[in-house]
């Protein structure tokens, strides 16, 4: 029958197309993600096998000029490390604090340069620059500001009652929190500009619209604003947490993790390993460790938003 | 009472004295900084509400960009961050797409391994990366860098620029390959330019995430010629103290670039969508 | 038969080979050289004695790398794990130890036996008593001294003589009864750190040898578990604690912050080295004339001071240690390099022989008062002595001590606990 063979071929024929269609699609996406991949796949991927090869072994520079074999040992110690859980610790207190802050930091200041005028255009570049200062310098400038004598930032506190005759980044019971709130103020910058562009690509009409129906400025805050802005938030927040859990550099500079060990961070303690105890393995195993966390973590976060998400 | 339009201005410019005086508040150790690297040696800490200088001198510009190899650090630095942050971007933006549009099997292992190489903390992949390198010939050479700070600019600039690509309705994807647009087409001529705040964002992270780096250039980077700032700032520590003079000013050098860069670029970040694209 | 034009080509190569083999002799030897100062004058003064080597010695080539101080530890580390040493670099004198345990020096003791042969008398000799704590290592020499330094009481005459004090305080105890009657009027009367960095230590070690306390004991282990290092401690935190010499924030200070005190006028002692002058000066104070200078004072045990410096060490890696031997030699001759670029770095020279020329370097009252820093290298020590240098001084000297000092001061332990807490410190990575 004719007819039902020309039905039948075109049939095939379609889903042929189909397949094909399918199949370019498939192409296509791998080839845009290829690049990527290469350059992450010879830079990082050795960099992070080797790493983790590094935890499996002892390495103490002292001793060795090479990385001994020696198993799951490095972790053993690594649990029994009091040192180690403190770091832990104080470090989920850092990270959610700084991430918290920044969020609300960040969210006010966007909030306020969302308005187009030349002013803000300005005062948005320069709000970048806590982010771009380097670190040292940005630390070294907080010690000073907060410092019992020459301290411009602690005097001002002093005569509102907030600082006693001791700085307040020299008291166990303060630095930690201090810091963490240096580490926000240095990191809001970046929040900053994220909310914003997220903030820019809300079309106008949207809040025309709701305008006419009669919504006030804080329910078009709420309603409409506050969902569109909120996966930026949510993917900035592990971003910044995550850049957060590692850094060192500003406490170190500070003061090494002192008052009293109270700003020892889980970074601190790997940088302290690596480079003072030249304990080069016990570092990569609580670099390693760091990064199951975070791993887990992350993967938890990511599936709670995008369960709330849907 | 006040007419409507009256008290919009009076909203308008209450609102923008607020913002300045927020940022103003915000930005108050930065002030200190650059007021402090204007001061002369001798007044850097006279008393502590002396913020403003006695006397203002360039005296402490001038000395730490006539240290040892400052100047070369400076375009060092821009060198490598404006490639780096060019290549990367344009990478992840590939890859977000990817990621954005398509579904596939290897998709959620290829997302997870990307954002999992930002976990990866600097120090401890400093020794291997180093070894990487030396293969290559790329140590003590800005290439390098501008390589290894494509592993620390990649994985955020992916997961940032897909986050923005999602927002972006399907429909219009649709539109265009009906209209007979290929993918190339697609993401050049339509979503990248209606993601430019979201690529200028992420471009601006990673050019300064590639500007103020240290660890990995203290690690690589071994001749004076190929250092780049953060190497350079060093120059204001003594063996037993610190240069406060220099260690403000080279600061201040080093935080302005990128900002200025950015006075320019913040156009393209305030530019939202126009009307009618999403309708039409 | 082999046909003539066979062997052209193998001629050809013979003639190269020979060719690129004569080149390589006539090739100067490089010698990569790792330094520390990105000071201007002394990179100039470097450079200088390598344009003098290097006309004496046309057959070695020195290249001068700068590596920051604030840098080099972490460079050097990294060097170790990933390689890239150079041949020859300076190094912190009691860091010595802790390369060469690994085996990453190579011994200098069959190159000072040659020099002393030429010299006619044993070169050592010329050394300070304290740097044969420090690179005299196992029967081996290891580093070729460059420059020391050690510290004194700085004090303001003015002050001391208004709170009815002729003469500077001598003792221990004297400092402490000084240091009360001088705290008053915005003047703290004995500036300490406290702070978890060098500078503590390096006070605080004049302090617990002056009292007899050892920082190892006789089977190389902890040796602050003593009545004597706890009376030190006792003392050093007590200033703090209890007579409040010393500003509220002690605990987190260094030398920065006490530095620009002094020059503010609001210490009446502090203890440094004669590098704070400069900052002092910039100043401009009015007092400038009542600022002296006088020995650390001294306790029950005994007078102390604290021996910095570095030398120039030779690298194990190196392939080219006789042409590195050279540069290190004339670098650190008395006769060569080295009284130029000891000037260059405003600090006495590692040599005793040449000690006075730094002392030229500076006008009067300085010059004269200047020579309590000469008489101090004399009894300038380590922080181990009577030991020589261990390996894992590098390790504990940055925090170890520090940690207890800062504790006891913030009062989160006693003087026991932290003498007890030291200990554990430090014998467990000295057991490592």
């Amino acid at each position: 029958m004719a007819w039902n063979q020309k039905i039948s071929h075109r049939l095939s024929a379609a889903s042929q197309r189909r397949a094909n269609f399918a199949a370019q699609r498939r192409r296509a996406a791998y080839l845009f993600i290829l690049p990527a991949l290469i350059v992450l796949g010879l830079i990082g991927l050795y960099p992070l096998l080797y790493q983790v090869y590094l935890s499996f072994t002892d390495w103490y520079l002292l001793t060795s000029p090479e990385p001994i074999f020696h198993g799951l040992r490095g972790f053993e110690r690594l649990v029994t490390d009091p040192v180690v859980w403190a770091s832990l610790g104080r470090t989920v207190y850092w990270t959610v604090g700084t991430v918290v802050l920044e969020l609300a930091m960040g969210m006010g200041i966007a909030l306020l340069l969302n308005r187009r005028t030349v002013i803000n255009g300005v005062l948005s570049a320069l709000i970048l620059l806590p982010w771009v200062a380097p670190s040292i310098v940005v630390a070294l400038t907080w010690r000073w500001l907060l410092d019992s004598e020459y301290g411009t930032l602690h005097y001002i506190l002093q005569s509102l009652d907030l600082a006693g005759r001791r700085s307040l980044l020299g008291s166990p019971a303060t630095a930690l929190a201090v810091l963490t709130f240096v580490s926000a103020w240095k990191g809001t910058p970046f929040m900053v500009i994220a909310l914003l562009a997220a903030m820019k690509s809300i079309p106008h009409e949207l809040y025309e619209a709701a305008s006419v129906d009669g919504a006030s400025a804080l329910q078009k805050f709420w309603y409409i604003m506050l969902p569109l802005i909120r996966r930026t938030a949510v993917a900035m927040s592990l971003v910044l947490g995550i850049l957060a859990f590692y850094s060192f550099d500003i406490v170190w500079a500070v003061g090494k993790g002192g008052p009293a060990d109270s700003t020892t961070l889980i970074g601190v303690y790997l940088f302290r390993n690596f480079f003072e105890r030249k304990e080069i393995s016990y570092a990569a195993t609580i670099a390693v460790s760091m990064l199951v966390l975070l791993l887990i973590f992350s993967a938890i976060y990511v599936w709670v938003f995008r369960q709330r998400d849907s | 009472m006040f007419s409507p339009k009256t008290r919009t201005r009076v909203i308008d410019i209450g609102l923008q004295a607020l913002t300045v005086v927020v940022v103003a508040a915000m930005l108050f150790p930065i002030i200190w900084l650059y007021l402090t690297a204007l001061k002369p040696q001798g007044q850097m800490f006279d008393h502590p509400l002396a913020v403003i200088p006695r006397t203002f001198t360039l005296e402490n510009f001038g000395r730490i960009w006539n240290t040892v190899g400052f100047p070369q650090a400076f375009v060092n630095s821009l060198m490598v961050a404006a490639v780096s942050s060019l290549v990367s971007t344009i990478l992840s933006l590939l890859a977000a797409f990817s990621l954005s549009r398509f579904e596939y099997r290897l998709k959620n292992s290829f997302s997870l391994l990307i954002l999992g190489m930002q976990m990866l903390p600097g120090i401890v992949i400093v020794v291997p990366l180093i070894i990487t390198l030396r293969g290559v010939g790329l140590t003590n050479h800005p290439a390098g860098l501008m390589v290894s700070y494509l592993l620390l600019q990649m994985p955020v600039a992916v997961w940032m620029l897909k986050g923005y690509m999602d927002d972006i309705p399907v429909e219009i994807d649709e539109a265009a390959l009906i209209d007979g647009a290929n993918y190339r087409q697609l993401l050049r001529m339509i979503i990248a330019p209606l993601m430019l705040p979201a690529v200028v964002a992420v471009g601006a992270f990673a050019f300064m995430l590639a500007w103020g780096e240290y660890i990995f250039a203290l690690a690589l980077i071994t001749s004076t010629e190929a250092r780049t700032l953060p190497l350079a700032l060093q120059n204001a520590f003594g063996q037993f103290q610190i240069d406060w003079g220099m260690l403000t000013a080279g600061g201040a050098i080093i935080a302005m670039p990128p900002t200025v860069l950015f006075i320019f670029f913040q156009r393209f970040l305030v530019s939202g969508l126009t009307s009618g694209s999403l309708k039409g | 038969m082999v046909s003539v034009r066979r062997l052209i080509p193998a001629a050809l190569l013979v003639i190269l080979a020979l060719a690129l083999g004569a080149a390589q002799a006539q090739e100067p030897t490089t010698v990569v050289f790792w330094q520390f100062f990105t000071d201007e004058t002394i990179i100039e003064a470097y450079e200088n004695a390598i344009a003098e080597f290097e006309a004496l010695n046309p057959d070695v080539k020195v290249q001068m790398v700068i590596v920051p101080w604030s840098e080099q530890q972490q460079r050097l580390t990294t060097a170790l794990s990933a390689g890239g040493l150079p041949d020859v670099s300076m190094l912190g004198n009691n860091v010595v130890a802790q390369y060469q345990a690994l085996g990453a020096l190579a011994p200098l003791t069959e190159y000072f036996e040659a020099w002393s042969e030429e010299v006619g008398s044993d070169i050592t000799e010329d050394f300070w008593p304290g740097d044969y704590y420090y690179y005299l290592i196992d029967g081996e020499w290891w580093g070729s001294p460059m420059n020391v330094e050690t510290r004194v009481l700085w004090y303001r005459k003015d002050l001391l003589q208004a709170a009815g004090f002729d003469a500077p305080p001598d003792t221990w105890d004297q400092v402490r009864e000084y240091a009360i009657a001088l705290t008053k009027d915005n003047v703290y009367g004995f500036g300490i750190p406290g702070a978890i960095d060098y500078p503590t230590l390096q006070v605080f070690m004049n302090v617990y040898l002056g009292y007899g306390a050892r920082f190892l004991n006789e089977e190389g282990m902890c040796g602050f578990d003593t009545p004597e290092f706890r009376q030190a401690l006792q003392y050093y935190t007590d200033l703090y604690l209890v007579d409040a010499v010393t500003p509220p924030d002690t605990p987190t200070y260094s030398r920065e912050q006490l530095l620009q005190l002094l020059a503010d006028g609001r210490l009446a002692m502090y203890i440094d080295g004669p590098w704070i002058l400069g900052t002092v000066q910039a100043a401009e104070p009015e007092w400038i004339d009542s600022l002296k200078v006088a020995p650390i004072p001294a306790g029950p045990a005994g007078r102390f001071g604290f021996l910095g410096g570095w030398p120039l060490v030779l690298w194990n890696e190196s392939k080219v240690k006789d042409a590195a031997w050279k540069w290190i030699k004339y670098a650190t001759d008395p006769e060569g390099g080295l009284p130029g670029i000891a000037a260059a770095a405003n600090l006495p020279p590692g040599r005793q022989s040449i000690a006075e020329q730094w002392l030229e370097s500076y006008d009067e009252p300085w010059r004269s008062q200047f020579r309590v820093f000469l008489d101090g290298l004399a009894y300038a020590q380590p922080y181990q002595y009577p030991d020589p240098e261990i390996p894992q001084m590098a390790t504990l000297e940055v925090d170890a001590v520090q940690t207890a000092v800062q504790n006891v001061m913030l009062e989160v332990e006693t003087v026991d606990q932290a003498t007890v807490s030291l200990c554990q410190r430090i014998n467990e990575v000295l057991s490592r």
